[in-house]
C-alpha cells in the first residue's frame, strides 16, 4: 500500500468511528446531531493529554473518549425535557456555539487551533480502534440494554410501555455516541497534529450523514462501509483537477456529495447498504431518479393532494 | 351471522328506496390487521342512520374510510350514484360534500371560535358555488348554539367539552354537507349534555334534511334519533333493521357482551387477521 | 451612557438579521414540523445572486435585488417540490438529512463559483452616516431595522387576519384535522416555505447592505442564532421571534462591547438552555402554533 492509500484509509476509518457514534445515537431514537462537536471535544482532550502530560496514545484515546462521553451525558441530562426535531435543533446550536466559543478561548489556541500534537495516528491505530468500535457495537446490540435501545429507537411509546426507561436509553445513546466520536477525535488530532475550532463545527455534520446515508442506518457496518466508500469517492473526484477522467474539478466534490446525499435520502431513505434487499425495478427507479433531478414528475402513491 | 347482502334486502323491505350513500364490500386494513371486513350498507337520503357496536368493532374505521383518511381500504363507495372511493379526502369534501365530524375534540384549539367557524364557511362557500343544497349561514348556527356567539372571540381551547363538540358540529354544518358523518359525539361528555346535543342534532338534521351517518357507542340514545341502524360486530355487519326493531332485538345486547368475552379469551385478533 | 446607547443601536441592527432569518424558519417549523437546515442558506443565495446579476452581469442594483429575492423564492420552491414532497412526512430524520444535504450542496456550489472566498457586496443605496451627540448610525441601519419591523409585524398580522393565514395556522395546529376540513395542506405548506424563503432573501440583501460582505458559509453562524431565537421564542411564534431576536442582538452587542467577543455566542446558548429547562415550549410558545 502506498502512503497515499494508507492515509486515505486512515482518515476514512477515523471518520467511520464518528459515524458509528452517530449511528448508535440515532438508532436509540435520540435525534441528536452534535457528533462533530463531540469529536472535537475528544480531540482537544486527547491532544491536551498528549502534549501537556505526554501520556501514551492508548491513554490519550481513553481520555478523549471519556471526556466526549461525559459531555454527551451532561447534554442528555440537561436536555431531558426536549425531544424530536426540537432536540435536533438544540444540539446543532450547542455544537455550533461550542465551536465558536472554542475559537475565542486563547488557552485552547483560539481560532488557530491547538497544535503541536504528536503525529501518532497511523493506519494500524485507526483500523485497530475502528475494529474495537465496530465489534463493541455489534456485541452491544445483542445485550439486553442494546436490544432495549434499538426497541426504543423504533417506537418509544411501545418501549416505554414494556418498562424501558427512556431517560436511561437517552443517556446511553448520548454516552456511546460521545465515546465513539471522541475516539475519532483523538485519532484525528494525532493524525493532523492539531485540532481546530472548525473541527467542532456543525459544518462537518453533513459529512457524517452522507457516510451514514450511503452506508445505511440499520447496522454499524453501514457506518464503516459508508465512510470508506464515500471517502474514496471524494478522493477520486479530487483527481478531476487534472481533467483526466472527470469533467469536474476538485472544488466540485463537495456539492456532488451534497447531491448524492439528497438523492439517496429520497430514493432509498434507509441508506444504500442495508439488510433490506434491494429490489431493482429499473424503470421505476430511473424515473424516480430523473424526477429528483426535476426532469420527470414520478408517480407517488399518496392520496393527499 | 347474517349474510352482508341481506342488509340491503331489509332496506328494500322497509321501503326506503332513495339511497344517498351506497357502500359495497368495504374493507379497511391497518397493516396486517383487518379492521373492517366486507361491509355493505346503505344510508337513505335526509335521515339519520346509526352504526352501533361495541368498542373496537370498526365503526370509526368505516367513517374514516368514507371520509378517505385511512391508509388502505377496498370496496366501492357511491354517493348519489357517483363512485368516490378513489378520490382523495379533500375532493370528497369539496366536490361531494362528505364531511366528517371526528371523534373527540375536532376543533382547532388555538384558534378562536369564530375562526373555527370561518374555516367551515370557506369550504361552504366553495360548495355553494358548486351548487350544494344544504346551506347554513353563521346566523343560523348561532341561533342553534347561542353559546358560540357569546364565546366568538375566545380560543376554542377555553370551551368546555360539550361546547367544543357543538363547535365541531356547527363548523361541519357550515361546510354544506351532502352527507354528514358523525363519530362518537357523546365521547367524554356528561349525560345531560349528551342528551342536549342529541336533541339539537336530531332537530337540526330533520329540519334541514341533512343526511347523516352516526357512529355511537351509546346504543340507546343513538337508536332514539336514528330511523335505521346497523349493528357492527368485529368488522362485520351482523344486523340491519329499523331502529325501533333493532332496539328490541336480543342480539343487540349479546353483541356487546359477546365481543367483550371474545376479547377476554384472546381470539378476537385471530379472527380479524387479514390474509396477507 | 453614550457607549451603552451605541451598543444598543448596533445590537438592533444585528438583531434584525436574527429576526429576518428566524421568522421564516419558525413559520416553516410551525406549519410542517420541518427543521430546515438549509433555510439560512437562502439568505446567502439571495446575496450571491444579487452580486452576480448586479455586478458581474451589469444589470444594476434594482434588477439584481429582484433577481436575488426571486432566486431565494425559487430555491425554496424547488426545495419543497423536488425534495421535501418526495419524502414521507413521518420520517423526520429523512427530512432533516435531505435539508442538510441541500444546505451542503448550496454552500459548496456557490463556494465553487467564488473560489471559497468572502466577497464584497455593493450597497443597495448610498448610505448616509449620522453623528448625533456622538452616536453613530446610518440610513442602512435605519432601513434594516424599519423593514424588519414592517415584515415581522406584517407577517404576524397576515397570519392573524387573512384567509390563507388562518388556513396556515389551522394546518400548523393539526394537519389531520385540516385535511378533514378540506384545506389543501400541501398548498399551504408550499406557500409557507416559499414565503419564508423570500423573507430570508430580503433579509440577506438588507443585512449585506450594512455589512457589505458575504461568504458562502455564512449560514453556519447565522443558523446558530436562528435556532437559539426560534427555541427561546417558542417554535412557530413569529411575534416571539421578533421580540427575542431584537433582544438577543442588543444583549450580544452589549456583552461584546463590555466583556469581549469570546462571550458573544454564550449568551444565546445560555438563554436557550435555560429556557429549555424552565419552559420547554419557549417564552411565547403554545405548543406548535404559528402566529
Amino acid at each position: 500500500m502506498t502512503p497515499y492509500v494508507q492515509s486515505v484509509f486512515t482518515t476514512a476509518l477515523i471518520y467511520s468511528l464518528v459515524t458509528m457514534g452517530l449511528y448508535i445515537t440515532l438508532a436509540s431514537g435520540q435525534f441528536s446531531i452534535a457528533h462533530g462537536m463531540l469529536m472535537g471535544i475528544g480531540g482537544y482532550a486527547g491532544g491536551i493529554a498528549s502534549v501537556q502530560f505526554r501520556v501514551p496514545m492508548i491513554l490519550s484515546l481513553m481520555v478523549g473518549a471519556f471526556t466526549a462521553a461525559l459531555f454527551g451525558v451532561v447534554m442528555a441530562l440537561v436536555l431531558r425535557r426536549t425531544s424530536g426535531v426540537l432536540l435536533a435543533t438544540v444540539t446543532i446550536a450547542i455544537g455550533q456555539g461550542v465551536s465558536l466559543t472554542a475559537a475565542n478561548l486563547n488557552s485552547l489556541g483560539g481560532s488557530q487551533g491547538y497544535f503541536g500534537i504528536p503525529l501518532t495516528t497511523n493506519l494500524a491505530w485507526a483500523s485497530g480502534t475502528a475494529l474495537v468500535g465496530l465489534v463493541g457495537l455489534l456485541v452491544f446490540r445483542k445485550t439486553r440494554l442494546g436490544l432495549a435501545m434499538l426497541a426504543a429507537g423504533r417506537d418509544e411509546t411501545v418501549a416505554q410501555s414494556i418498562g424501558i426507561s427512556i431517560l436511561k436509553i437517552r443517556i446511553w445513546g448520548f454516552l456511546l455516541g460521545g465515546l465513539l466520536a471522541g475516539l475519532g477525535g483523538v485519532l484525528l488530532a494525532h493524525n493532523n497534529g492539531l485540532i481546530e475550532p472548525s473541527d467542532l463545527s456543525f459544518a462537518n455534520e453533513p459529512l457524517f450523514f452522507i457516510f451514514l446515508m450511503v452506508g445505511g442506518l440499520e447496522t454499524p457496518w453501514g457506518a464503516l462501509f459508508g465512510s470508506i466508500g464515500v471517502w474514496w469517492l471524494q478522493e477520486l473526484l479530487r483527481f478531476g483537477n487534472s481533467g483526466q477522467f472527470l469533467i469536474f474539478d476538485q472544488a466540485d466534490r463537495y456539492w456532488i456529495l451534497g447531491l448524492v446525499m439528497v438523492i439517496t435520502v429520497i430514493v432509498r431513505p434507509q441508506g444504500i447498504l442495508t439488510r433490506k434487499p434491494i429490489v431493482w425495478n429499473p424503470t421505476r427507479r430511473s424515473f424516480q431518479l430523473l424526477g429528483v433531478l426535476g426532469l420527470f414528475r414520478g408517480r407517488r402513491s399518496d392520496n393527499t393532494s | 351471522m347474517d349474510d352482508p347482502k341481506s342488509a340491503r334486502g331489509v332496506m328494500d323491505f322497509v321501503g326506503v328506496s332513495r339511497t344517498a350513500l351506497e357502500v359495497t364490500s368495504l374493507s379497511v386494513n391497518y397493516g396486517a390487521i383487518r379492521a373492517v371486513q366486507d361491509v355493505s350498507l346503505d344510508v337513505p337520503r335526509q335521515g339519520i342512520t346509526a352504526l352501533v357496536g361495541a368498542n373496537g368493532a370498526g365503526k370509526s374505521s368505516i367513517l374514516r374510510a368514507l371520509a378517505g383518511i385511512v391508509p388502505e381500504c377496498h370496496g366501492s363507495i357511491k354517493l348519489n350514484g357517483v363512485d368516490v372511493s378513489k378520490l382523495p379526502a379533500r375532493k370528497r369534501v369539496i366536490d361531494h360534500g362528505i364531511v366528517l365530524v371526528p371523534e373527540g375534540r375536532g376543533v382547532f384549539t388555538t384558534m378562536t371560535v369564530r375562526e373555527n367557524l370561518e374555516l367551515g364557511l370557506l369550504i361552504g362557500d366553495r360548495r355553494r358555488a358548486l351548487g350544494a343544497t344544504t346551506t347554513f349561514d353563521l346566523e343560523e348556527v348561532y341561533n342553534l348554539f347561542p353559546i358560540l356567539r357569546e364565546r366568538g372571540d375566545k380560543r376554542a381551547q377555553y370551551l368546555s367539552g360539550g361546547e367544543q363538540q357543538m363547535l365541531a358540529i356547527s363548523r361541519s354544518l357550515l361546510m354544506s354537507p351532502a352527507l354528514l358523518l358523525v363519530d362518537e359525539p357523546s365521547m367524554g361528555l356528561a349525560p345531560q349534555l349528551v342528551r342536549r346535543i342529541f336533541d339539537v342534532m336530531s332537530n337540526v338534521f330533520a329540519q334541514h334534511k341533512v343526511t347523516v351517518l352516526l357512529v355511537e357507542q351509546d346504543t340507546k340514545i343513538a337508536l332514539e334519533i336514528a330511523s335505521f341502524a346497523y349493528l357492527l360486530e368485529r368488522g362485520v355487519i351482523s344486523l340491519a333493521a329499523p331502529s325501533a326493531v333493532l332496539r328490541e332485538d336480543p342480539r343487540l345486547k349479546i353483541a356487546y357482551l359477546g365481543v367483550a368475552s371474545t376479547i377476554l379469551s384472546g381470539d378476537a385478533s385471530d379472527n380479524n387477521r387479514g390474509n396477507r | 451612557m453614550t457607549y451603552f446607547t451605541q451598543f444598543l443601536i448596533d445590537g438592533l441592527a444585528i438583531g434584525s438579521l436574527y429576526v429576518l432569518v428566524t421568522i421564516g424558519f419558525t413559520l416553516v417549523f410551525g406549519v410542517m414540523g420541518l427543521l430546515n437546515v438549509a433555510h439560512a442558506d437562502l439568505y446567502m443565495v439571495a446575496v450571491f445572486v444579487f452580486l452576480g446579476v448586479a455586478q458581474d452581469l451589469h444589470f444594476g442594483i434594482v434588477l439584481g435585488a429582484i433577481a436575488g429575492i426571486a432566486a431565494a423564492g425559487l430555491v425554496g420552491a424547488l426545495l419543497f417540490w423536488q425534495v421535501i414532497r418526495r419524502i414521507d412526512r413521518n420520517r423526520t430524520l429523512s427530512m432533516f438529512v435531505a435539508t442538510l444535504g441541500v444546505s451542503y450542496f448550496l454552500e459548496n456550489l456557490v463556494a465553487k463559483f467564488v473560489q471559497f472566498r468572502t466577497e464584497a457586496v455593493p450597497p443597495l443605496f448610498q448610505s448616509k452616516f449620522y453623528d448625533v451627540s456622538n452616536l453613530h448610525f446610518s440610513t442602512g441601519q435605519i432601513v434594516l431595522v424599519g423593514s424588519t419591523l414592517i415584515i415581522a409585524v406584517g407577517l404576524s398580522q397576515w397570519l392573524r387576519r387573512s384567509n390563507t393565514g388562518k388556513l396556515m395556522r389551522a394546518v400548523s395546529e393539526n394537519t389531520h384535522l385540516a385535511e378533514l376540513v378540506a384545506i389543501d395542506t400541501v398548498r399551504i405548506m408550499a406557500i409557507a416555505v416559499i414565503l419564508a424563503s423570500v423573507i430570508a432573501g430580503i433579509g440577506g440583501l438588507l443585512v449585506a447592505n450594512t455589512t457589505l460582505s458575504v461568504n458562502p458559509f455564512v449560514a453556519n453562524d447565522v443558523s446558530l442564532k436562528m435556532f437559539a431565537v426560534a427555541v427561546v421564542a417558542g417554535v412557530g411564534s413569529v411575534d416571539g421571534a421578533l421580540v427575542v431576536g431584537l433582544f438577543l442582538g442588543m444583549i450580544e452587542s452589549l456583552t461584546v462591547g463590555y466583556f469581549g467577543s469570546q462571550w458573544e455566542t454564550v449568551i444565546g446558548l445560555g438563554a436557550m438552555i435555560i429556557v429549555l429547562l424552565v419552559r420547554p415550549q419557549g417564552l411565547f410558545g403554545k405548543r406548535l402554533r404559528v402566529g
